[in-house]
């Protein structure tokens, strides 16, 4: 088992944004992650990633527990992850922004007087060539079409070569073109590295189509939970969830 | 590592440029500058121009070494001067305090004192951000200022610790031997600094600047190299203290007063932060400037410097040094439309330049002289009437790809250099032609501009132009 959630309870204030949530992830499983907005999908994300404490309960990574860890522990673990809105650096070139994160993966970081040009260019090129934005290496990150974006964020997620990728509503605010093509690059680069993928994601044919394991989520509580189908027979998540996008 | 089936392709453009070539430009103004005392002297001019420049040199450095926080780190620290009061400190306690004290060893502690400091002060000072990071600098450098100014037994207080022995070399009369030591420690030091900001170390801290969540994502532990960085701007900071207590063989509280931190704030912002030579741009224009206002015109130098730091956070929030660099045309586009947009900014730095010129000059005509402020507008009305028929039409020569008229526009700014001799303030009019000749080259003598203006693509741009 890759990714164990146990029992996480979450509460801001007297607020409980997650309410005794479990869930699996296995190793190479495509696995999904749906709930109307505010369902507590973005919570249970920074939580696995460590960027929140759990109130109550543990997560575990390669029966590691990895609960109250920093982010960048959890990341140098193998945990990558990209965000719901673009999260780059945006005044870096789309070069520096993957180079940066390749150095920091080769634990180059603290070299102080190597020119870094000198180092990981070819892994650099090669993750800018998987993602598609090698040509356009020297712009700055910022200045790229939001599409584009969002494919240097998988680049700088890639970069720490992860074994669990989280990807945070990956096509939010895409175009349904732009969506088929990136929902294909994350399925293809996944499918090359033997990535195991946990997403959340609000466009249905996308997650009936590509997850192999859904959990609903609903005010903070895990719904349902089980293969495409269950989920889909399921007739709470028809009445709360399902009914009202179909 | 990342196996893709097509073999990537890395471009050889690598190692030619950058850090290389940089070095040149180290050797070079070791070169220069270690001949200045050597004109100073031979010309007969005061020796006080071989101080002014030793005192420009150590600042450079400083600002330097503040900028790794600001402009590389995104660390605002109102409190800079505590180190440079630190090192200054260490070196006139050890070769004061303790007889016959090595030289080297009461210096060379300076750095490791000052990063030693950093090391304790930033502990506590990167647990917060933003403005209360600033303020909690701020509050650990008074707390150095006041350790100074009221400890009398061991600082010798706001007396100062003065008659700092240093040996017979730096003793020199002339000035010569110290200017050359400190140029060369600051050319080594800026050097140092080079190479940190190049290496992958500087590139996290860059990172780290734009987006520390995101930097933390990707395996950085972010409070740790903030602390670093913290640790090598003090070190470097304690390095120019030293300087300075060599230089003036006495030490006072006001090294580590928080004038000094804003001083050298207001040199990286001005001179731009995002550059790495922006500081030191900032740290010699705003001495030459205060030089040759503060000797010629004395009372006004407050009032023209608010308005030089309003103007220049208005109008190039990049800083001088930003608004100098050509911005890289995205590679995407054709050679023609690559020169159509370097033209077209070229054109627009030109105008920027020339609005510039006159406002400041109407500006510090009318504060030399409140009186003739009729004449000080006819005559910028009259320049600006002049500036507008005539340079249009020069732009337009410059569109044709002349090779001509690229060297007319390198030589132009001789003009303003006159202004600059006859209001004596020759030293700020040097400034502006050299950051002039930078901005052009940096616009006008480009690889692919050059290739264009040599003709071999002209025919064809021709039409587009």
């Amino acid at each position: 088992m890759l990714l164990r959630v146990e029992k996480v309870t979450k509460s801001f204030g007297g607020f409980a944004a997650l309410v005794d949530v479990s869930l699996t992830v296995e190793e190479g499983q495509m696995a999904c992650i749906i709930g109307p907005n505010g369902a507590g999908k973005s919570t249970l994300f920074n939580v696995i990633t460590g960027h929140l404490e759990p109130t109550h309960g543990r997560v575990l990574f390669h029966d590691r527990e990895i609960t109250g860890m920093q982010p960048h522990e959890i990341c140098q673990l193998g945990v990558g992850r990209s965000f719901q809105r673009t999260n780059i650096f945006p005044r870096l070139s789309v070069f520096d922004n993957v180079q940066v994160a390749v150095l920091s993966h080769q634990k180059k970081s603290l070299n102080l007087h190597t020119p870094a040009k000198r180092l990981a260019q070819r892994e650099t090129y090669a993750l800018l060539e998987q993602v598609g934005l090698a040509d356009q290496a020297q712009s700055v990150g910022g200045t790229l079409a939001y599409g584009f974006q969002k494919q240097l964020e998988l680049g700088i997620a890639l970069a720490s070569e992860p074994r669990l990728l989280l990807l945070d509503e990956p096509t939010a605010g895409m175009s349904p073109q732009e969506t088929a093509s990136t929902i294909a690059l994350i399925g293809k680069i996944a499918r090359e590295r033997g990535l195991t993928l946990l997403f959340t994601e609000h466009d249905m044919d996308v997650v009936f189509s590509i997850a192999e394991r859904i959990t609903v989520l609903h005010q903070g509580r895990v719904l349902a939970q089980g293969a495409p189908d269950e989920v889909r027979g399921n007739l709470e998540v028809q009445r709360v969830y399902l009914g009202e996008g179909a | 590592m990342p196996t893709s089936s097509a073999a990537p392709s890395v471009p050889g453009r690598a190692r030619t440029d950058g850090p290389d070539k940089a070095v040149w430009a180290f050797v070079a103004a070791l070169v220069v500058f270690f001949w200045v005392p050597e004109v100073v002297l031979t010309m007969g001019w005061p020796e006080f121009w071989i101080i002014f420049f030793t005192e420009a040199f150590i600042w450079s450095l400083f600002a330097v070494a503040f900028n790794l926080l600001m402009g590389y780190t995104g660390l605002i620290s109102f409190g800079q001067a505590a180190y440079l009061g630190i090192g200054g400190y260490t070196t006139g306690l050890l070769l004061k305090k303790i007889t016959d004290f090595p030289f080297a060893l009461g210096f060379i502690a300076a750095p490791l004192v000052g990063a030693l400091a950093a090391a304790v002060i930033g502990y506590f000072c990167i647990r917060l951000s933003h403005i209360y990071f600033a303020m909690l600098t701020l509050a650990f450098s008074q707390i150095v200022y006041f350790t100074a100014f009221k400890w009398y037994d061991f600082t010798g207080g706001d007396n100062g610790l003065i008659g700092v022995p240093v040996p017979d070399w730096v003793q020199d009369p002339s000035f010569t031997n110290y200017y050359r030591f400190v140029l060369v420690v600051c050319v080594l030091g800026v050097f140092i600094l080079w190479r940190i900001v190049n290496s992958p170390f500087g590139k996290t801290l860059t990172a780290i600047r734009e987006n520390p969540e995101r930097a933390g994502f990707v395996g950085i532990n972010v409070k740790r190299y903030e602390l670093y960085a913290f640790m090598i701007a003090g070190g470097f900071s304690g390095l120019a203290g030293a300087l300075i207590t060599l230089h003036e063989r006495s030490v006072y509280p006001d090294l580590a007063f928080w004038t000094r931190s804003t001083q050298v704030l207001l040199m990286s912002i001005l001179g731009g932060v995002y550059t790495f030579s922006g500081p030191i741009v900032g740290a010699f224009l705003l001495l030459f400037m205060d030089a040759d206002i503060t000797q010629n015109y004395p009372g006004i130098w407050q009032l023209f410097l608010g308005a030089v730091l309003v103007l220049i956070l208005f109008g190039l929030p990049g800083g001088i040094m930003g608004f100098i660099q050509s911005r890289d045309v995205a590679s995407a586009d054709d050679s023609a439309t690559r020169m159509r947009k370097t033209m077209a900014e070229f054109r627009r730095k030109f105008w920027y330049f020339f609005v510039a010129m006159l406002v400041f000059s109407g500006f510090f005509l009318t504060l030399k002289s409140p009186a003739t402020w009729v004449t000080t507008l006819l005559f910028t009305l009259g320049q600006a009437l002049i500036g507008g028929l005539l340079f249009p039409w020069m732009l337009r020569q410059l569109s044709t790809l002349a090779e001509g008229w690229r060297l007319v526009f390198l030589l132009f700014p001789i003009a303003p250099l006159a202004v600059h001799i006859l209001l004596r303030t020759p030293l700020s009019g040097l400034m502006i032609v050299l950051l002039w000749a930078v901005c052009i080259h940096a616009q006008l003598w480009r690889p692919d501009v050059r290739a264009a203006f040599r003709g071999r693509h002209s025919a064809h741009l021709q039409p587009l132009l």
